[in-house]
């Protein structure tokens, strides 16, 4: 293979792992915003999504693409409902036990799946309407990976769109960087953090229905991605849709070219250390708000 | 809490801990079974039980009501697919025996029904250990049957020299079994073959083909496997024939991958830049799924002639899910449902009665590794552990589902069969292509 | 302490130290082994993360290296086990400092991640270093010396116990406990104070994790075993965390009642073997929704009922 057409493909890697992880990391990022807390639940959001699209795939045909669509108003309901019933008296006493909820509720979550779905990992991809292959600049890549670049643009720009330029988004910010300032102004910010919650829950949630279209579901399906989500949220200092993306882009660059030139085993480690440099050194992250 | 009252609260505190030490002596002894055996006079037996010979025991020596057989299984966590089918498969042999009463005992001259008890180690290699402990020292078991995989039946057996409880594990890399060359205990066998057996399998199937003119010579090997003992031997298998046969092979990747990784591409260019043709590699199901997917992506997938997972390739769920673009890979195993073995047929129907799980080769593993350690404990004619353990040694069982229908112990508590190599055909069929005397087809290379 | 505190101390100890002579009480030792070391984890983790409430969920880094290094002194170089016990004791305490010092700059929900982050780190450095860490993935069967009984690990591990609880209560009425009590508090105000936030939490998290890798050591005496996956990585360190959580975050009994109450909840769900984590799941989310202060917190409820429904004192 000529080395102009790795550096391309690797190049194109890149970019594709970047918009994933960014893609995951959105709801975790703006939950993390406004609770202050490292959402363990994530993981258990993504698997629920992923074994969504594929129930639906599986017995009705339908496709990713369009369960994530179908997606928004369940996970909404059921992200608002978990945060105004269960965390919400108690994420104003102690970050560290909401912590623990969460985890609590991510174990009957992925036991439930468990028990429901079996190990056996679940996979979609190739029989989808797009999963062929294409020809981009001389490198093949399949036609999925285009699909969920098109839905990262799209989301990222809803996304974006709706923390920036609407009022709903302006108060979550707001309750975000000082909740009580925002209270004077009118916020409620009771109301506003069960439906930023229930916003993270939808994004961690489409993500998994859209990651089905590449990635097989099994009931430990978030685990990988969620540590990844923490990295790149802390690196991104929370609550920025340009934070995020910029940081997914250093963490898929890293990803991308040390699984190449180094032993692939240990990318983890690698990301890992990173996340403690940038905890020690700069805690805020990169970009602030 | 700092003031006046929290000398009260500590009152209930104390109170609480006394309440508790009660209660959790209780609870235990509620939760152990009844020690065996039970120091009652025997009730007559059953019309079908054979009369008592001379050297029968005399009516004061207890007789156990059940034979108490233990196994700790991952049925929840990470292995969790593994530990499902092993468990079915000890409860399904266990039922068709207690089904006519039991196992024969020649000791007591009755048949005296199996008690299996299966606990969860959560995939945890800490509380395997400390189960496998509870079986072996409270619920006393006679015997125990396999864990899922190296990673726990190592931690296993240790308890199982330790406590000296016959131990019928079925795993597949040698350092559970042999230490320094030698075998580790009287108590420990294993009922399949080494993993690095079917590594040279592989590649002597490999060599046949580059002789014949089917594959290139030198075949690129990319080597890629999981950090686990099993990839380990893998690769020490894979490693020991490129040296026995030179210039037939040349491991140009040779790679190792964590659990749970999900992009491959950057692997798979590394592979393609350094000219790989042929790819052999011992990684978990998930990950080989995404792996494969990324692939067939990149159009590799029909540009190299070899492709193996090694024991995997076969499963349901990536037959289901890559279907033509699965065809062609080839991996080991020693159970399938090609070979004509009558045994193998009524397995599979009754087990599809019990379970919804497609028939895999863990299934009739689980159900072999009951049947014969069953077997041993009838051959002992009686409950106690050395003698199971003897009788383990030398018994010989027929119509086992693998192939050559025989299983026996060799020294070093390990057997010998042949791995068969199946390779997957269109339509969601397969051969068997290795060994010569088995095999139904010749290999054929991906991309022809 | 108070003398009928005193009596009860004592009564429990001599309790605890003739249960080994009761004869067929193997399988209760057995038990309690796995009870005192569940205790004398969530005592220790309580130093740090109830006492001066940095939530650590690492602290696995700190029981894997007491086991890794027991192992490598005692099995590898074949020392006396006291002397490996102590260096294992020695080496985590150094480790506490190295890590203690940048890590412990962070506040709350960071330092958390952090630690976790660590734990996993070292996870997975051990599992593909079997240069440094002996075994690497498939880990270390230990061989105990000839005649070794459950029962010599029983008192290793509660005296093991009794000086963790008693470090615990120390530190718990002494300045320094005062000190994290302010930190735990707002960590601002008691810099404002004049209190070194950055000392008290170091000086803590030494302690804390000396308890914690000393467990580790005493716990290969009786599993025989070590693996990066069966010490390090975040199962482990929630486990300690979750222990003291039921008994009471913070509290001198917490740990302990914990401690008990989770084994017992653990061999209880041993019976159910395919419902057994979402019981589990259930139980915690349970307990921190309706009384997250734990089983002391309970105690405390009832206490509250008792004086105001019957005027008591």
């Amino acid at each position: 293979m000529l080395v102009d057409g790795l550096i391309y493909s690797l190049f194109l890697h890149f970019i594709f792992l970047s918009s994933t992880y960014a893609l995951m990391t959105y709801g975790m990022a703006l939950i993390c915003g406004i609770m202050r807390i490292i959402n363990v639940l994530h993981a258990g959001f993504i698997m629920f999504g992923g074994y969504f699209a594929y129930t639906l795939f599986i017995y009705f045909g339908i496709d990713p693409l369009l369960s994530s669509i179908i997606l928004i108003p369940i996970a909404f309901i059921l992200g608002f409902s978990i945060h105004r019933v269960l965390l919400a008296r108690l994420a104003s006493i102690s970050m560290q036990m909401t912590l623990l909820l969460l985890f609590a509720i991510w174990l009957i979550a992925q036991n439930l799946a468990l028990l429901v779905f079996t190990a056996d990992p679940r996979m979609i991809a190739s029989r989808l309407p797009y999963a062929f292959e294409i020809y981009l600049g001389g490198v093949s890549i399949s036609f999925q990976r285009i699909v969920l670049l098109a839905s990262f643009i799209l989301i990222s720009f809803s996304t974006y769109i709706l923390l920036n330029r609407t009022m709903l988004g302006k108060a979550i910010r707001g309750t975000s960087q000082d909740e009580e300032a925002a209270s004077y102004c009118g916020v409620n910010t009771k109301l506003i953090k069960d439906i930023a919650f229930g916003i993270g829950t939808v994004l961690a949630s489409m993500f998994g229905a859209l990651a089905t279209v590449l990635y097989p579901i099994d009931p430990f399906f978030g685990t990988v991605f969620q540590f990844k989500a923490f990295v790149i949220t802390v690196l991104a200092g929370m609550e920025s849709i340009i934070g995020v993306i910029v940081a997914s882009m250093m963490i898929g660059a890293i990803e991308s070219v040390a699984g190449f030139y180094l032993k692939f085993g240990l990318l983890d480690i690698v990301t890992y250390m990173l996340l403690l440099v940038i905890l020690i050194i700069r805690p805020q992250g990169l970009f602030k708000g | 809490m700092y003031s006046k009252g929290a000398f009260k609260t500590s009152y209930i505190a104390i109170a609480v801990i006394v309440i508790i030490v009660i209660a959790a002596i209780a609870i235990y002894f509620t939760t152990i079974p009844a020690p065996a055996p039970t120091p009652t006079t025997p009730t007559p037996t059953t019309p079908t039980t054979p009369p008592q010979t001379s050297q029968s025991p005399t009516p004061t020596i207890p007789i156990p009501k059940t034979i108490k057989v233990g196994a700790v299984v991952c049925l929840t966590g990470t292995n969790a697919r593994y530990g499902q089918y092993y468990a079915t498969a000890y409860k399904l042999a266990a039922d068709e025996i207690n089904k006519d009463g039991g196992i024969y005992i020649k000791e007591y001259g009755r048949k005296i029904p199996i008690e299996l008890v299966i606990l969860d180690d959560e995939s945890d290699r800490e509380k395997t250990v400390k189960l496998v402990e509870y079986l072996c020292t409270e619920v006393k078991v006679v015997a125990l049957l396999s864990g899922c995989g190296t990673p726990f039946i190592y931690p296993q057996s240790s308890v199982a020299i330790r406590e000296k409880v016959p131990y019928l594990t079925a795993v597949i890399s040698t350092e559970t079994l042999l230490e320094g060359g030698k075998r580790k205990s009287p108590y420990l066998f294993s009922m399949l073959v080494m993993i690095d057996v079917l590594a040279r399998n592989m590649m002597d199937l490999l060599k046949e083909n580059i002789d014949k003119g089917v594959l290139p010579k030198p075949l690129k090997i990319a080597n890629i496997w999981e950090n686990t003992p099993h990839g380990l031997d893998w690769r020490r298998g894979i490693y020991e024939k490129v040296l026995e046969y030179p210039g037939y092979f040349e491991v140009v990747v040779d790679e190792s991958v964590e659990v749970g990784a999900t992009e491959f591409r950057p692997l798979l260019l590394k592979i393609e830049a350094a000219g790989a043709n042929a790819l052999m590699v011992d990684i978990r199901l998930t990950e080989m799924m995404s792996m494969h997917r990324q692939l067939v992506e990149m159009g590799i997938y029909g540009k190299y002639p070899v492709i193996t997972y090694g024991a995997r390739g076969g499963e349901k769920t990536f037959r289901d899910e890559f279907k033509s673009k699965s065809d062609y890979v080839i991996w080991g195993t020693f159970f399938s449902d090609r070979l004509p073995y009558p045994q193998i047929k009524s397995f599979i129907e009754r087990w599809k009665k019990v379970s919804d799980l497609p028939v895999e080769w863990y299934a009739a593993v689980g159900y072999e590794n009951a049947r014969i350690m069953f077997k041993a404990i009838e051959a002992a004619g009686s409950l106690d552990r050395d003698k199971i353990r003897d009788a383990l040694q030398n018994i010989v069982v027929e119509d086992v589902m693998f192939p050559g229908q025989k299983i026996s112990f060799d020294e070093f508590g390990m057997v010998h069969y042949p791995y068969l190599i199946v390779q997957n055909v269109p339509e969601g069929q397969t051969r068997i292509i290795y060994p010569p005397e088995l095999s139904e087809a010749t290999f054929i290379p991906i991309g022809k | 302490m108070k003398s009928i505190y005193r009596i009860l101390v004592i009564i429990s100890l001599v309790i605890m130290v003739s249960i080994p002579k009761i004869s067929g009480a193997d399988g209760i030792v057995r038990y309690l082994l796995w009870v005192l070391l569940i205790i004398t984890l969530s005592s220790g983790w309580n130093i740090i993360g109830g006492y001066a409430g940095q939530f650590s969920l690492g602290h696995s880094v700190f029981y894997g290296i007491g086991a890794y290094i027991f192992v490598l002194f005692f099995h590898s170089f074949k020392i006396h086990w006291a002397l490996s016990f102590f260096i294992a004791g020695v080496f985590s305490v150094i480790t506490s400092i190295i890590v203690g010092v940048p890590t412990l700059r962070l506040r709350g929900g960071y330092f958390a991640v952090g630690t976790l982050t660590l734990s996993e780190v070292m996870r997975v450095w051990a599992n593909n270093a079997p240069e440094v860490f002996k075994g690497g993935v498939t880990g270390v069967a230990v061989t105990l010396p000839e005649g070794w009984s459950p029962i010599y690990s029983y008192y290793l591990m509660l005296s093991l116990t009794v000086v963790s609880v008693a470090i615990s209560y120390f530190v718990k009425n002494s300045t320094l406990g005062l000190k994290l009590r302010a930190i735990k508090d707002d960590e601002d105000a008691a810099e404002g104070l004049g209190i070194n936030v950055l000392r008290c939490k170091v000086a803590a998290l030494m302690l804390s994790s000396l308890i914690v890798s000393l467990a580790g050591a005493a716990q290969i005496t009786f599993t025989a075993y070590v693996s990066p996956d069966s010490v390090f990585g975040v199962k482990r360190s929630l486990e300690m965390v979750l222990a003291c959580l039921l008994g009471g975050l913070g509290t001198l009994y917490g740990p302990i009642i914990g401690g008990a109450l989770f084994e017992i909840l653990a061999r209880i769900l041993w019976g159910f073997p395919h419902l057994h984590l979402l019981i589990y799941g259930g139980i915690i989310a349970t307990l921190i929704v309706f009384e997250p202060r734990g089983v002391i917190g309970i105690a405390d409820r009832i206490r509250h009922i008792l004086k105001s429904r019957l005027f008591l004192r």
